[in-house]
């Protein structure tokens, strides 16, 4: 059963202490959202830093390594003959 | 994972394929950590024997408290700390402030483009999230790297990093709000927007 609180409409500083700044006390995160439903620019500001975090996320994928690499670890490990 | 303590048990006995399993399983793990910490391919390398050769002489030293793949991180991490720190002997460190949300008003920002294909395939974008990185102090970078790019808790970054809480939280928002505003002037300009 759905509850009250869960239908409410999160504000964009909400969902930022939510999700992108969990990591913000309680504190600092009334503060910001006093200050964004009164600054637009507060509220691009906060977007973009979110923004920010979603293109990293995206362009810095896995790396594959090559076979080089590999063997030239299993080799300075002495442990080339056990592979698999 | 009782497959996984049992390969740890056997190299820790000295069984060489044992070991070999156990550096294939996160060879690529470690890699890419070292390689986002370092931003160059061979210095990523060393990092990676690096990690192994020491992991393999304190492997019996594991007592198995931490999730194995976390003692590797831990290694991963202090081994690309010590080589940043020489790195960057005799710069000056830049130290990052808090936000000041005083100073956002009135700056009439605009939306940032959504992330999209063209950016994503463009040289010049990639290269530009990489500078930013290479410009974070590694006390920063390090932070921002295992909770934002792998994913990590804030109780499991502290852990690795030797940490308080409150520091790690510091040093995250720091490190996003130093990215952002690296990023801002391309925006402004308008170099990535979507035509």
């Amino acid at each position: 059963m759905k509850t009250k609180e869960s239908k409410k409409q999160l504000t964009p500083f909400e969902k930022l202490c939510l999700g992108l700044s969990q990591d913000m006390d309680e504190k600092i995160c009334k503060k910001i959202a006093v200050e964004l439903e009164k600054c637009p620019d507060c509220h691009f500001f906060y977007n973009s830093v979110e923004k920010t975090i979603e293109m990293y996320r995206a362009v810095e994928n896995e790396k594959e390594m090559d076979e080089e690499m590999e063997l030239r670890l299993l080799n300075i490990l002495n442990l080339k003959d056990f592979k698999e | 994972m009782k497959n996984e303590l049992e390969l740890i048990e056997k190299a820790q006995n000295g069984d060489q394929k044992a070991q070999a399993q156990l550096v294939l399983r996160y060879e690529k793990k470690v890699y890419n950590l070292a390689l986002r910490m370092m931003r160059d391919k061979e210095d990523a390398e060393d990092v990676m024997q690096e990690t192994f050769l020491t992991a393999l002489q304190k492997l019996h030293t594991f007592e198995g408290r931490s999730q194995f793949f976390t003692w590797l991180y831990r290694i991963t991490m202090n081994i690309s700390l010590q080589k940043l720190r020489e790195r960057n002997k005799g710069n000056a460190m830049v130290s990052l402030s808090d936000p000041d949300i005083e100073s956002i008003h009135g700056q009439h920002l605009s939306e940032w483009p959504a992330f999209n294909q063209k950016m994503m395939s463009n040289e010049e974008f990639r290269k530009l999230l990489n500078d930013a990185v290479k410009e974070l102090p590694a006390i920063y970078r390090s932070v921002f790297i295992l909770r934002d790019l792998e994913g990590l808790s804030t109780l499991e970054t502290q852990k690795l990093l030797d940490l308080t809480e409150s520091n790690v939280k510091v040093r995250l928002m720091r490190a996003r709000y130093y990215l952002r505003q690296y990023l801002q002037k391309y925006f402004q300009e308008g170099r990535f927007n979507e035509d």
